[in-house]
């Protein structure tokens, strides 16, 4: 009874522990639980459980293609394509998903405000936080403000994590000296070339097997593809000529350019040089010395004439005058615009040296007189007027190609303008107007090919505005046997000669192990070898392959030499002769190959710690990828 | 039969089961809310404690660049947040620092706390790899060697391979260098994503003669 009774108990005491264990989880991870069970998107990998989604990778995709198309290069769709991997771009995002596990578990952590303090200095413009800005931002990566200040934090403490690791790397002098005798080590190298262009001569080559060859690739030997186009287009220029600027509005602009002139910023300045004696941060202490001196009551001008290295200012009191924006290099300008009258900068690096800026006050220039500025005032009207007719008859044009879709005529009828003809262009043509990428995706377009319609729009470089429609298509033709016969002929006279060379390179090579003397065989073959004693791995004069090949054989001992075979980009073959190794000498290198590996290897050392702790990262993780290499 | 209880039967069940089981659903519950409560509380507390530690040291970030002083803010990531991520990577940042100033004691003294602090497998070893540059660079090759067998993180396989040839070849021991460099190509071709760049070892390894 007793027993019984306990048990009872206990059984009690297990569900309420266990109903109290299910408000726990609720109260810790909120509703969020629950989604847990609920469908969710389409997830591309999971770090050790954290998804990454479909839709995530496409977003960081897409941001990647705006990066490319922002650097105004002349890309195509498919060259994005090949730029922007998915592949790497997943492989990126699983990296930083373990940096932010990493960040997590050491701890790192940024208040809210101070992640928000971020966020504002980033959207910042003159006169504070630009909320629009902010929004458009948001907007065109598909964030709300809460998911994009979430992903700022992960941003923020990820790179807390990088640069702590990164930052904080060395390179000691001793590693420099180990790597850099052995990156600027001189190797003695000879090598033979059979020459696929040379032997081609003693390849044969019979009209049969030139008919073999073409029945076989027929469809290597066709003509190209090309096309005759109808244009309409229109000069900007022939739009400016009756533009009139009234002198109200030439009065009006001038008075908006008075009031918006900025006043002259006048200026001083400390300078410290930097040399092999005092580095940059030495100068900047110095500088935030002297600053402080100053801000404890010590005067700038005599501060100035005291310790500044700039000989046409340093009497003056460092003194540099008055002088509006453009005019300093860009770190002293936005320094110096950033003060107010009286205040003194930080520290400020130029390619000069180090800087410490004080504004001494604001001037305002006189104006110029209406008279010295209106022709330059209304040529610039008169440009902006013809941008905005321009503008309207791109938008005409438009619009009109479009109405009357498989017709030219009434485009050009309304406005006076002659139908012109662009013939036998191929996609491969680069002349004229087809040298602009807009205008061949406009003319080379599905819709033009394709369904026949007329082109959309384009503004060309020429600032013509144009329409075009296809007229005639000339579909690929097989070209004769005849035609191509000689061609035919090259092509295996040239195969026929890579065989040749690959055939005896690699009979002499064997001849060479087999002892027999270089110049032997050489002589045998008509032919004589070429040498670079003392080669460096950045030299010149030696064919790449011979050279990364000549740099992977291994040394040979004294008296010794190390034989083997590189291929040439044309398929000539060269027998390669390692004589010598010799490890540079560190101390007596040059001063600027030795400042040029100090700079590399010491660049390299950051980057290295944290792809040592990144690769250990995915070691210890659970990553589950899909396989993107494969579309769909 | 049992199912039809008079109203004074139920109140008398209910009043059993109640002395029966009240006592330990009044102490489930109230324990359930005191873990909430206990949980909350706590995980405001890391947080905000974890926030401060990383204003402590934007702080000390921003001082060092700037030239102002840094003392008062290294001595509360010292004694306040001692071990903490942020605590480690001010070491981390001073013992730069000292490389910089070719004071190699002070700078592996900073490496070698880092990575005695540090709960943080890959970060102590980060330290120790470092620990052992420094090592190498004053020509205590032994130690230098010993920092190096003690890294566990995979990801550091091929660099610790690296380093320990050069050492080995400091210490005038080609064959256990040769042996280093193979074992560092190696660690290399295991690693199938992002494959670390070893054009230098390999340049290193090609550059010996074989002794066989």
């Amino acid at each position: 009874m007793v027993m019984q009774k306990m048990r009872a108990g206990a059984q009690g005491l297990a569900a309420k522990v266990l109903m109290g264990l299910v408000v726990f989880v609720l109260a810790v991870t909120g509703f969020g639980a629950i989604q847990l069970f609920s469908g969710s998107e389409p997830v591309v990998a999971s770090v050790n459980g954290d998804d990454i989604t479909e839709r995530a990778l496409q977003a960081e995709v897409n941001a990647h293609r705006r990066a490319y198309e922002d650097l105004g290069q002349d890309l195509t769709q498919e060259m994005l394509d090949s730029l922007v991997d998915r592949g790497a771009v997943l492989a990126a995002m699983i990296d930083q998903a373990l940096l932010a596990q990493a960040a997590d578990d050491l701890g790192l952590s940024m208040a809210d405000e101070a992640v928000q303090a971020r966020l504002r200095a980033e959207f910042a413009r003159q006169g504070g936080f630009d909320e629009a800005l902010f929004r458009n931002a948001l907007a065109s990566v598909g964030h709300t403000p809460t998911s994009f200040h979430a992903e700022r934090f992960v941003h923020e403490v990820t790179g807390q994590l990088r640069r702590g690791l990164s930052d904080t790397a060395f390179l000691t002098s001793r590693e420099l000296r180990r790597a850099s005798e052995v990156v600027a080590q001189k190797r003695d190298i000879a090598w033979l070339t059979f020459r696929v262009p040379s032997l081609m001569d003693e390849v044969e080559v019979s009209d049969e097997e030139i008919a073999e060859h073409y029945d076989a690739y027929q469809e290597n030997y066709v003509s190209e593809e090309r096309f005759d186009f109808d244009l309409v287009r229109m000069p900007r220029s022939s739009l400016e000529a009756d533009i009139e600027i009234g002198e109200e509005e030439v009065v009006a602009a001038y008075e908006a350019e008075v009031a918006d002139a900025e006043p002259l910023r006048r200026a001083a300045h400390i300078l410290l040089e930097v040399s092999d004696e005092r580095s940059p941060e030495e100068a900047e202490r110095i500088l935030a010395g002297a600053r402080a001196s100053i801000l404890a009551g010590a005067s700038f001008g005599e501060k100035a004439r005291e310790m500044s290295e700039d000989p046409g200012t340093a009497d003056d009191g460092g003194d540099l005058g008055p002088s509006g924006r453009g005019v300093f290099p860009a770190a002293f300008e936005e320094a110096l615009w950033a003060l107010a009258p009286g205040e003194l900068s930080a520290p400020v690096r130029t390619e000069f040296g180090v800087h410490l800026i004080k504004l001494i006050s604001e001037e305002a220039e006189d104006p110029p007189t209406l008279a010295e500025r209106r022709e330059e005032i209304t040529a610039r009207l008169r440009r902006e007027e013809a941008d905005r007719r321009f503008q309207s008859v791109l938008d005409d044009f438009d619009k009109l190609a479009f109405e009357e879709e498989d017709s030219l005529l009434g485009l050009a009828g309304e406005f006076g303008l002659a139908i012109e003809p662009l013939d036998g262009a191929t996609r491969r043509t680069r002349e004229g107007l087809l040298a602009e990428k807009a205008v061949r995706d406009a003319l080379f377009s599905d819709e033009v090919l394709v369904e026949g319609y007329n082109s959309s729009a384009v503004a060309t470089a020429d600032a013509e505005a144009l329409v075009a429609r296809l007229r005639t298509r000339h579909p690929p033709l097989q070209r004769p046997l005849e035609e191509v016969k000689e061609a035919v002929r090259l092509t295996l006279k040239e195969f026929g000669a890579r065989g040749l060379a690959e055939q005896r390179a690699l009979r002499a090579l064997e001849e060479l192990t087999g002892g027999k003397a270089p110049s032997d065989v050489s002589g045998e073959h008509g032919l004589s070898w070429e040498r670079a004693d003392g080669f460096r791995i950045d030299g010149q004069g030696v064919p790449l392959p011979v050279a990364e090949l000549a740099f992977s054989m291994k040394a040979p001992g004294p008296g010794e030499r190390n034989t083997d075979l590189a291929r040439l980009d044309d398929g000539s073959q060269a027998i390669v002769l390692l004589t010598n190794v010799a490890l540079a000498d560190y101390g007596a290198l040059p001063e600027a190959d030795r400042e040029q590996l100090a700079t590399m290897f010491a660049s390299s050392a950051g980057p290295r710690d944290l792809a040592a702790m990144l690769r250990t990262l995915r070691g210890a993780a659970s990553i589950d990828a899909k396989d993107l290499s494969d579309p769909g | 039969m049992a199912d039809y209880l008079t109203d004074e039967e139920q109140a008398d069940r209910l009043k059993r089961w109640w002395d029966q089981n009240g006592t330990a659903l009044v102490v489930g519950v109230a324990l359930a809310v005191a873990a909430v409560v206990g949980w909350r509380y706590y995980q405001t507390y890391t947080t905000n404690r974890d926030n401060d530690a990383s204003a402590a040291y934007m702080a000390y970030l921003e001082a060092r660049e700037t030239g102002e002083p840094t003392t008062d803010l290294l001595a509360t990531l010292d004694s306040e947040y001692t071990g903490s991520g942020y605590h480690v990577f001010a070491l981390l940042h001073r013992a730069a620092d000292q490389v910089e100033e070719e004071d190699w004691e002070e700078a592996l003294a900073y490496l070698e706390r880092a990575a005695e602090l540090t709960d943080s497998q890959v970060i102590a070893d980060t330290a120790r790899y470092r620990a052992a540059k420094v090592l190498y660079q004053l020509g205590r090759l032994d130690q230098a060697l010993a920092q190096l067998a003690k890294i566990r993180s995979a990801g550091f396989r091929v660099d610790v391979a690296e380093l320990s040839g050069d050492i080995h070849i400091a210490n005038d021991d080609p064959a256990a260098a040769r042996a280093a460099y193979v074992a560092g190509v190696e660690a290399a071709g295991q690693e199938t994503a992002n494959p670390p760049n070893i054009e230098l070892l390999e340049l290193k390894l090609s550059s010996m003669v074989d002794q066989e």
